[in-house]
């Protein structure tokens, strides 16, 4: 169940409201509070990052939650729905295969890079950020890149896995 | 408590039972259901970073500075000023809050650049106030990079609040620390950025051992509202979720050590940790295993604090899972990634975050890994702020 970020409910005074009435100013406002909007991925198929020194965006192949359908398989991009203007916190790991070099990662949104992480010789980079989405007009991508090339993302059934979360924090 | 200098933001809804028989009236939907949604959707939330210091902020080898942010990203409940004391993001709302600090550093080679936290308790019983550094992530340094480490993340809980710039009102900050041996300079090319982001994620106090809030419908005649409908989808859902499950838990002890692995992955060592900074459900966090009060989403962190040594120079933080909804049931940990590098004989934590989709009974402990060499262990850290934690935060249905 999917509930639209409300707007504060009023209550007049001495107004009689219906079964439905009641819902739309108890039921769905508390709802959204408790459901927001969640969307949560992950990846099992590893992913070369054939070039260096190239920005990817990571390829969630397995998508653990998306109740708002706002996953694009074929971009690897998320995107709010159209009632879901504000900002969400997105928070996601990319497990690699070390190299000497530097490894960067960073969260895009329509364009925009932000910052997460710019580490050097890790194996595991990633961050959380808060950043703010026009509904059905902002995607949300995880970016990754290596300063060498043909390394690999590192999956594991069970252990390394890259991930991500996104989360409505505010409105 | 001083006297607030804002006013504009919604305040915590304190709802009371429905008694039998007790009429549903406007002023009481008013003060519990608009001021919960109005709050809940608009919580405290902070995130500025540093774009304004020409050159970058320079800051001393050994010495830890505090990290000016003097760009509000966003700050609803204006709790930051750019101008004055702009390290600090002072409480405007009562609450428990998630704190992550991340600096952009300039590397020109050297040794370590690393993150931490502090907060600054003036008013409270501490006479005087106090401010303790709480460490986060390190990282190994590389000429022409830009540091980054991911940030480390803190509950702090803030009471005395309101009043910004208040000599009482409490606030946190982000610090930076290196030891390269020379002084070194905050990177201000975005995305480059150093950063600290604070949100509200719980009230200082409430209601515990409600149940996840069930959203049911209400009821069309011949069916009526009764008291108990009320209290389970009114009174108790917005107790609920202003004062939902969190739990902090650090080692503070010591003479756990964490001993050298071969290889990674597999399932993690669990470490211990014996000292709750916040646990709202009572005793959810016990012998190194945290179980989940209720079903939800939770933002889980995580941080393994060791002294690496000239023979011990990776680690990494895990979170074990027992939980249906992974791996088939059976307990695995999770990283995020192999070993990360550390530069040489310095403290480190090393960080795991990942939000969980977890059924009430389920466990999720913190497991750490690291390999020396020699096949030495490692004391694990628990002192001077520098310490394995964990956190969880209930965050929705």
């Amino acid at each position: 169940m999917t509930y639209p970020p409300p707007l504060t409910p009023v209550f007049p005074a001495g107004y009689g409201e219906t079964p439905a009435g009641m819902d739309a100013l108890i039921q769905a406002p508390l709802g959204f509070c408790a459901t927001g909007i969640v969307f949560r991925a992950h990846q099992t198929i590893s992913q070369t990052f054939t070039s260096a020194a190239t920005w990817y965006a990571l390829s969630f192949d397995t998508v653990d939650e998306d109740p708002w359908s706002g996953w694009n398989a074929g971009t690897n991009q998320w995107t709010p729905p159209a009632s879901g203007t504000g900002w969400y916190e997105v928070t996601f790991s990319w497990s690699y295969a070390s190299s000497l070099g530097f490894a960067n990662s960073s969260i895009v949104v329509s364009g925009t890079r932000y910052v997460t992480g710019q580490n050097a010789s890790y194996s595991a980079s990633g961050g959380s950020y808060i950043v703010p989405l026009t509904g059905a007009t902002d995607y949300v991508e995880a970016d990754v890149r290596l300063s060498v090339a043909g390394r690999t993302s590192v999956v594991s059934s069970a252990g390394f896995q890259s991930a991500i979360s996104i989360a409505f924090i505010s409105t | 408590m001083t006297t607030p200098d804002f006013a504009g933001g919604p305040t915590i809804p304190v709802p009371t039972l429905y008694a039998t028989g007790q009429k549903v009236s406007a002023p009481v939907l008013r003060g519990t259901v608009s001021d919960a949604v109005a709050l809940l959707t608009t919580p405290p939330v902070f995130q500025g970073t540093q774009t304004q210091v020409s050159g970058g902020q320079d800051f001393l080898s050994g010495t830890a500075a505090l990290v000016i942010i003097d760009t509000e990203l966003y700050d609803n409940w204006n709790g930051h000023l750019v101008t004055t004391a702009n390290s600090n993001y002072y409480g405007m709302l009562a609450g428990w809050y998630l704190v992550q600090s991340q600096p952009a550093i300039i590397m020109s080679g050297g040794t370590i650049n690393s993150t931490t936290i502090t907060q600054a308790l003036t008013g409270l019983s501490v006479a005087g106030g106090s401010v303790t550094p709480y460490g986060g992530p390190a990282l190994p340094n590389a000429a022409g990079q830009y540091g980054q480490p991911q940030a480390a993340a803190k509950l702090m809980k803030m009471v005395n609040v309101g009043a910004r710039l208040g000599a009482g009102n409490d606030y946190v900050q982000g610090l930076a620390f290196q030891n390269t041996g020379a002084t070194q300079y905050m990177a201000q090319v975005a995305p480059n950025l150093a950063t600290l982001t604070v949100r509200w994620v719980a009230a200082a106090s409430g209601a515990t051992g409600l149940p996840v809030p069930p959203l049911a419908a209400f009821p069309s005649p011949p069916s009526y509202v009764t008291s108990a409908f009320m209290n389970a989808n009114v009174v108790n859902t917005v107790k609920f979720l202003i004062f939902p499950p969190i739990m902090e838990y650090y080692l503070a002890g010591t003479g756990q050590t964490l001993t050298s692995i071969s290889s990674l992955p597999g399932t993690g060592q669990t470490i211990s940790l014996d000292m709750g900074t916040v646990d709202n459900e009572g005793g959810t966090y016990s012998s190194g295993t945290w179980t989940a009060p209720v079903s939800g989403v939770y933002y889980c962190y995580g941080q393994v604090a060791i002294s690496c040594s000239t023979t011990s120079l990776s680690g990494a933080a895990g979170l074990t899972i027992t939980s249906a909804n992974y791996n088939g049931g059976a307990t695995f940990t999770y990283w995020p990634g192999n070993w990360q590098a550390s530069a040489a004989a310095v403290t480190n934590c090393f960080p795991v975050r990942r939000r969980l989709r977890l059924n009430a009974g389920d466990t999720v402990s913190l497991a750490g890994s690291q390999h020396d060499s020699g096949g030495s262990a490692k004391n694990l850290l628990g002192t001077g702020g520098t310490e394995c934690r964990l956190i969880t935060i209930w965050e929705s249905v």
